[in-house]
């Protein structure tokens, strides 16, 4: 199958790493830096990058503060990243429906 | 995007969330052991000769909560996967209700009814199991009512049938309970 299918496809959530910000944000309502980077496994560099992308869209909001003297960054989805992230989601099923499952 | 590409991406996404989710489907041997623990405790104040069998509960106690908190204990920092905030609110919350359960009846009577006691143990950790499963899902909820249901049906019960039923109504569904989580955790 070509990839001109669905060709309106988020390429923004296609990367894993930001597919996962997403996913623990929307199932826990929010989150913060350090819980995002131990279950997704990268670095602070790394996680830093990826949900500047997504802030950057509109989907994530940054909240930086203290718990006590340590300085803690929660992320929260937005009201249009829940919509944008909500129509990927479509589009990943309207794609798993087109899988012959004799060909997996 | 290939279909093969979209059900990876599916399947990591329900990872993500099984791995970050509360629950207490990791805690199906706890509840095995506690199981055990309640029917040694219930049918040991009956057969273990009178010397012995004041002794019995304390020692279910230590051991049940030595067994039970040893294993985190010596985790320490290793988990690379954080706890979340509200599971560890909720642990805490938890211990303290049932240590405080445990300890209600000895603070208000110096020495208080061993029949009433019986029937109050399973009925006051029932209450605890429902309000946990608020958060933890059905099975916890359908543990604490039933815990509930059968202390305060055992209030009526002549001695030593008390003892008996709650060794196996209470003891028994503790079990069932453990190999319930352990079932889900291998699904998982």
């Amino acid at each position: 199958m070509s990839d001109g299918v669905l060709g309106d496809l988020n390429e923004l959530f296609h990367v894993k790493a930001r597919l996962g910000i997403m996913t623990l944000l929307i199932s826990q309502g929010e989150s913060d830096f350090s819980t995002l980077k131990a279950h997704l496994g990268l670095t602070d560099g790394n996680l830093g990058a990826h949900i500047r992308v997504l802030e950057e869209a509109g989907y994530v909001g940054v909240e930086k503060g203290f718990v006590g003297r340590r300085p803690r960054t929660t992320c929260r989805v937005t009201e249009a990243g829940r919509k944008a992230f909500a129509a990927y989601l479509h589009q990943l099923e309207a794609l798993i429906r087109m899988v012959d499952p004799d060909k997996l | 995007m290939k279909p093969e590409e979209a059900l990876e991406q599916v399947a990591y996404m329900r990872r993500l969330v099984n791995q970050s989710r509360i629950t207490m489907s990791g805690f199906g041997p706890y509840f095995i052991l506690w199981g055990v623990l309640w029917i040694v405790g219930y049918l040991g104040s009956l057969w273990f000769p009178g010397g012995v069998r004041d002794y019995v509960w304390p020692a279910i106690y230590v051991i049940g909560f030595g067994a039970s908190f040893w294993p985190a204990l010596r985790r320490g920092s290793g988990p690379s996967v954080p706890t979340p905030a509200l599971f560890k609110k909720l642990s805490w919350l938890s211990l303290v209700l049932l240590v405080g359960a445990v300890a209600l009846p000895f603070i208000f009577f110096q020495k208080p009814e061993q029949h009433t006691v019986n029937a109050y143990y399973p009925f006051v950790i029932g209450l605890i199991y429902v309000a946990q499963g608020i958060f933890y899902g059905g099975t916890i909820i359908a543990i604490g009512a039933w815990l509930i249901v059968a202390g305060v049906a055992s209030l009526w019960m002549p001695w030593p049938l008390q003892s008996q039923f709650l060794a196996l109504a209470g003891g028994g569904s503790l079990i069932v309970t453990g190999l319930v989580l352990r079932r889900q955790v291998s699904r998982e």
